[in-house]
């Protein structure tokens, strides 16, 4: 029993470590499409984990449910609450459904329309009936400014502050709610676009302002447009809920200083932050599982995973490489707008359990992209669906258990799914077991696309990968995809379908900061660089400092964004102390180093530029050392099947399999593959020839033949 | 009577419908599965090489493509990034097989050409292929098609409207093999280098190439490995079928029928008269022909189309119209035949210069579709943008001095069609590139973009409005600056045309604004400019759909608020009277 011995080590590490800390309660909400899910740690204690319905009109709703559903099962008053974080989709959720707020956009005197023409790319290659996303502003509420200011910061031309006054006086009228501003090479010198806010809050010191040398002082005019305009349009949704949910909050006794949102860029701020940092918030939901995956890849020792989150509508697809999310600096929304802002480099694919099966033109059956979505949903459902979807094919194949989806919380009639498949069956002239599990083939074969896509455009090959599967239905579909890919291990977290929520509690603060500055790294000049840096920190330490972290657990981490003269596009290396000539050589040497990496290639003799300073001000939470352990009671429970089910494996037929209940898998046996390991959230396939285990840390670790 | 070169392969007698059991146990679902691993790897081909290019061009522009082929050199599948590309590597492969048959082919070969008389499209475009092969056999070929910065010639960028022979057009490169069994040939890289302007670039990205193929090798040989040499070659040949069959089933939905028009470019690059390009377009059952018999002979200047780049602008138009979803595969083009008569603009004689050809390309595009527009009005859209409106000027980088070329091209409007406005300001047809940042020109040249905006008023009136131009100034900070600019669609004859009763779009139009306030016009020109004077292009808007009088008038409402429409035009053309 060494495992367990190894176990007891553990938990005495953590006692001891417990010592120092004062009993904390933390709470982590995570909204979902569907569910609210919800965990509670405190010092020493056991998670506690409740899924609320989400309440979509009004998602606070369901916060204050699960808070106060948490709350009951630990026994302890709301007030107790001393740490609160939210993964968000409100924003999301606006630009998806590009439910923007009012925004007014002032330009440069000449350049309105950057926000409308972009790049000049068009969205569909053959399509001559094609439309274009409308820019988030309309024409009309973009106005122009006569001023104008060069590269090195130099005004050529006065802003003129009788046409500002006009402008924005003309804008509230017309009723915008917030206002983004966005002058050419305002990155190099800020002034006129602070003016334009002195201006507007003179006019109506209640319009909330935003300006690009602020929200995304990079050069581009047009992502530096788009990435402001994105904070003012969501700035006001992203507003009144924070507000609204702080206002809940504070009636419950939880003050407003303990609420914390998650970003995009896996770090954490303070709700009152959150709410000038909207554009910040867009992938606040999917950021907490990679945080929690990645978390748990270090602990279980493999640096560098895959992640596959896969839900009814879409599936995320992540990178963590040496221990850490891979953090880009920008992406495309809505597939049309770009925004300059770290995120975590997550792909999205439109495929998931609801994704319909179906016959095309030319005889062959695909799946999606057309999705039964939550309304009417799979055909097992029985809520109308009559096509045939991933999850019918799963249920059909045996793979699901019809008596306890979701715990037997949710009735689905097996019926349904096999009159959808028999129906798709007749036209593709195939028979029922056919389809369904060609429906997988088809599924698992996009998918392993996807992720083979997703690495090698990072310059990964995924067989050097351990795939971390979460979510519904990541569980059901990951050993099949990780035998498509050559992957040799398949991590599932303990609670694999309230990771999102658990990652919230393992995040740091966080702030990016970022300055642009063009120069070749040869001959710049190092005191101005640094005490650049030092402005940058100096504003980062003032809002840890804002939002109650001490000094000593503030960290200032610094990187440079570098680039070959004459390239484009740049790469972010860290550099760390005070800049001289030497430093910045060292980060030189980095670049080459990364830029082979990357791309394959570097040039060494070739002049480096740099391009941006970055700052992270990053405040240190403090962990609770990984309470999410196998039940230890495991270890001494008896390790039986609940039962056999026959089950469809491809090249095998139905096989008889038995179901274990994941609490029921021992520390110290492995358990041969076919199984099928249920627990309240998901279904995990081991498919023959498969072996699976759990490890210290509570993760099933399935392990591929050979 | 000429000579003609038919591009294509003859139509099949009947296309075989999936699913079909034959020697293979492959059935609808087997085949989707296999296709789709051979879609997602020439994806992860283009992501290869995408990530290890070297030159802005290929990384940011995009200006790429790779595909798989059968052994036989049938496109199988293919990542393309601009229409450009469609089809074309298809057309030099078959080249290639001329000079080195496929079964002279071994393991690590790769063979690189980019002459338009020999299946090229122009010159900065190079091919590399590369044979795939599985226990010893040759189960399928990986290629890739790549615009490079610059293949040597008179002009940076090797392109130019004036070029009156491919001599001047920089290397040009025959079928030749750059690697033997994965040894490169270092005398055609060392050739290469001595002759291009940017040879660390230009080496740099042929790597990248060769890097792009060498992973379809691998992903080929894997799928052969998991489901059999069989099954693999089965589902490419039933792959060519499947396309084929989409394609002739929408054939088969429209009605027979044949229109021919004639399409003009403003000039052939040294005169001033224009230059027709002659079209009919007969589709008949499940087959279409596009026939350019009638089309002017190749021109003096640098606007020729070799055949190759004649055929991708077909391809375009063509699936545009009959079902722009079809898996891209040689499949799609069998029930398309293309003649292209001999010593014409679209399939020119040696020497004749092709390097901007895609002004042409545009203008074939748009002439054939224009044809189907007559036939076929609910499936195609008003005429739009093609004058491809480009600036390339020396300039110097304005801190540190170092020469440097700025290169810009503009997009236009795009046409109305029968339920919606054409699209503002995109880059059009068979190209789909991006324009120069305003802080990009200002940071690394002497020169200052001034302003860019949406030409209001350009967009052709109608039911549906056409898209609007862009206006982009341009303004000399310092010394003295020589460049090039060039367009088409400058003649108001030759301007995005109208459909359905729609009107056609203003046209492009680019002028030289010395500072003391003279004016020169000039649709293709070298010129000299001095601080202070500025260059101003504007390009077309989209031809309008439909009867202006039908327009619905929230829309004219919404133009006029947003300025795309004048109130005057609201009033002129629209019936429309907005005051206050």
């Amino acid at each position: 029993m060494k495992e367990c011995k190894t176990h007891n080590e553990v938990y005495v590490v953590m006692n001891l470590t417990k010592r120092d800390l004062k009993t904390e309660v933390r709470v982590g909400i995570d909204t979902g499409g569907t569910f609210t899910d919800c965990v509670l740690w405190r010092t020493g204690e056991e998670p506690i984990v409740v899924k609320v319905p989400s309440t979509p009109s009004n998602p606070a709703e369901a916060i204050i449910n699960g808070l106060e559903r948490l709350c009951l099962q630990a026994g302890i008053p709301l007030a107790d609450v001393h740490f609160l974080v939210h993964g968000t989709t409100v924003a999301t959720n606006a630009m998806l459904q590009e439910q923007w707020g009012k925004v007014g956009l002032i330009t440069t005197k000449g350049f309105r329309d950057t926000l409308e023409i972009g790049t000049q790319m068009r969205p569909e290659l053959y399509q001559l009936h094609q439309r274009k996303l409308p820019p988030i502003v309309p024409r009309n509420l973009r106005m122009e400014v006569t001023e104008r200011i060069d590269p090195q910061g130099q005004i050529v031309q006065e802003l003129n502050r009788e046409e500002v006054f006009q402008v924005i006086n003309e804008m509230i009228s017309n009723d915008i709610e917030s206002l983004a501003v966005s002058f050419l090479f305002s990155y190099a010198n800020p002034e006129h676009e602070r003016m334009v806010r002195e201006t507007a809050a003179m006019i109506n010191p209640d319009l909330y302002v935003c300006i690009s040398s602020e929200v995304s002082p990079e050069f581009r005019e047009y992502p530096r447009t788009q990435t402001t305009v994105i904070n003012g349009a969501l700035a006001p949704v992203v507003r009144r809920y924070i507000q609204y949910l702080r206002k809940e909050l504070t009636a419950k006794g939880i003050g407003d200083k303990r609420l914390n949102i998650m970003q995009s860029n896996g770090g954490i701020v303070s709700g009152k932050e959150a709410e000038v940092s909207s554009h910040h918030l867009l992938l606040s939901g999917p950021a907490g599982g990679i945080v929690a995956a990645s978390e748990i890849a270090n602990q279980a020792g493999f640096p560098n995973a895959l992640t596959f989150d896969m839900g009814g509508t879409s599936s995320d697809i992540g990178l963590i490489v040496e221990g850490k999310p891979h953090i880009i600096q920008g992406t495309t929304i809505n597939n049309a707008y770009p925004i300059q802002v770290p995120t975590m480099d997550i792909h999205t694919i439109g495929a998931g359990g609801g994704s319909i099966a179906w016959k095309d033109q030319g005889g062959v059956m695909k799946v999606g992209p057309k999705s039964a979505g939550a309304i009417p949903g799979p055909a097992c459902y029985g809520k109308g669906g009559m096509e045939p979807t991933v999850t019918d094919a799963n249920l059909f194949l045996g793979r699901l258990d019809p008596d306890h989806y979701l715990d037997g919380d949710f009735n689905i009639y097996p019926g349904s799914s096999y009159q959808a498949l028999e129906k798709l069956a007749k036209e593709l002239d195939l028979d029922v077991e056919r389809v369904a599990s060609g429906i997988l083939e088809v599924t698992n074969a996009n998918m392993a696309g996807a992720l083979r896509v997703v690495s090698s455009r990072r310059g990964h090959d995924p067989r050097d990968f351990v795939l971390i599967a979460f979510g519904g239905a990541g569980p059901l579909h990951a050993t099949a995809l990780a035998r498509e890919l050559g992957i040799k291990k398949v991590v599932i977290p303990a609670l694999p379908g309230v990771l999102c929520a658990q990652g919230l509690l393992q995040s740091d603060i966080r702030h990016d900061f970022t300055h642009t500055e063009v120069a070749a790294l040869e001959i710049a000049d190092s005191s101005r660089i640094e005490s650049n840096f030092i402005e940058l920190e100096t504003r980062g330490t003032h809002l840890l400092y804002d939002e109650g972290i001490s000094p000593d657990r503030m960290e200032m981490q610094r990187s440079i964004d570098l680039r070959y003269k004459g390239q484009e596009y740049y790469l972010n290396v860290p550099i760390q102390g005070e800049i001289s000539a030497d430093l910045l050589k060292v980060a030189a040497e980095r670049f080459h180093l990364v830029h082979k990496n990357t791309y394959g290639h570097a040039a060494p003799e070739e002049p480096v530029e740099i391009v941006n300073l970055r700052i992270s001000a990053i405040g240190k939470i403090r962990r609770f050392e990984n309470s999410l352990q196998a039940h230890p009671e495991a270890a001494i429970s008896t390790c039986v099947p609940i039962k056999h089910r026959p089950v469809y494996f491809n090249g095998q037929g139905w096989v008889s399999t038995p179901i274990y209940r994941r609490s029921d898998i021992r520390l110290d046996m492995e358990i041969q593959g076919p199984v099928i390991v249920t627990q309240m959230d998901t279904t995990i396939i081991v498919e023959p020839g498969q072996k699976v285990y759990a490890d210290i840390l509570g993760n099933l670790i399935i392990s591929m033949e050979g | 009577m000429k000579k003609q070169s038919q591009v294509s392969p003859q139509p099949l007698v009947d296309s075989q419908p999936l699913p079909e059991k034959e020697e293979f146990d492959i059935d609808a679902i087997t085949f989707e599965v296999i296709y789709s691993s051979l879609l997602a790897a020439a994806e992860e081909m283009s992501s290869v090489l995408g990530r290890s290019a070297y030159s802005p061009i290929i990384r940011e522009m995009i200006d790429y493509s790779c595909g798989l082929f059968d052994a036989e050199g049938n496109l199988i599948a293919q990542a393309e990034n601009i229409p450009a590309h469609l089809g074309s590597m298809g057309t030099a492969l078959r080249d290639l097989f001329n000079d080195f048959p496929p079964h002279t082919f071994q393991p690590g070969d790769a063979y690189l050409m980019n002459d338009p008389y020999r299946g090229g499209q122009h010159t900065p475009d190079l091919h590399i292929f590369t044979p795939a092969f599985y226990e010893g056999e040759l189960v399928g070929i990986c290629g890739t098609i790549a615009h490079h910065a610059d293949m040597g010639g008179k002009n940076p960028g090797t392109e130019g409207f004036d070029n009156k022979s491919i001599f001047e057009e920089g290397l040009r490169i025959p079928p030749v093999k750059l690697a033997e069994r994965e040894k490169i040939n270092e005398a055609i890289t060392t050739i290469i280098t001595g002759n291009v302007r940017e040879p660390k670039a230009t080496m740099g990205d042929i790597r990248a190439q060769l890097a792009a193929c060498r992973y379809g090798e691998g992903r080929l040989n894997e799928i052969a490995n998991r489901y059999s040499k069989g099954m693999l070659t089965e589902v490419m040949k039933r792959s060519l079928d499947y396309s084929e069959k989409r394609m002739r089933l929408e054939l088969e939905k429209m009605k027979d029928a044949e229109a021919t028009v004639s399409g003009w470019l403003d000039n052939d690059g040294v005169g001033h008269d224009p230059v027709e390009i002659r079209i009919k377009v007969k589709k008949c059952g499940k087959d279409i022909v596009v026939d350019f018999t009638g089309t002017a002979p190749q021109m003096a200047g640098g606007m020729n189309v070799p055949p190759a780049a004649a055929s991708s602008a077909v391809l375009f138009a063509i699936k545009c119209v009959v079902d722009p979803g079809t898996q891209q595969n040689q499949g799609c083009f069998r029930p398309i035949t293309v003649i292209l008569p001999e010593g014409s603009l679209v399939n020119p004689n040696f020497p004749a210069a092709v390097s901007l050809r895609h002004l042409a390309v545009q203008r074939i595009a748009d002439t054939i579709l224009r044809a189907l527009s007559e036939l076929y009005p609910e499936r195609t859209a008003a005429g739009t943008f093609v004058g491809f409106s480009s600036l390339a000027i020396d300039s110097w980088h304005p801190v540190h001095g170092h020469p440097r070329v700025i290169q810009d091209d503009l997009g236009g409007g795009m046409g109305a069609f029968p339920y919606g406005d054409g699209i503002d300001a995109v880059d059009t047809h068979c190209g789909n590139v991006a324009i120069l940042p305003a802080e990009v020109c200002e940071l690394s040249y002497q020169v200052r973009v001034v302003s860019t905006e949406l030409i209001s008023d350009s967009g052709g009136v109608g039911k549906w409005r056409g898209g609007l131009g862009i206006r982009r100034v341009y303004e000399i900070l310092e010394q003295t600056h020589q460049g090039l600019v060039y367009t088409e669609q400058s003649n108001p004859d030759f301007a995005p045309w109208g459909l359905a009763g729609g009107g056609s779009g203003k046209p492009a139009n680019i002028r030289l604004v010395r500072r003391d306030g003279q004016e020169e016009e000039m649709d293709k020109g070298y010129f000299r400019a001095l601080p202070g004077d500025r260059i101003i292009i504007e390009t077309s808007g989209g031809g309008g759909f439909g009867d202006p009088k039908q327009r619905e008038l929230e829309f004219i409402f919404k133009d006029v608020r947003e300025g795309k429409v004048s109130r005057e035009a609201a009033e002129k053309v629209y019936g429309v009277t907005i005051s206050g």
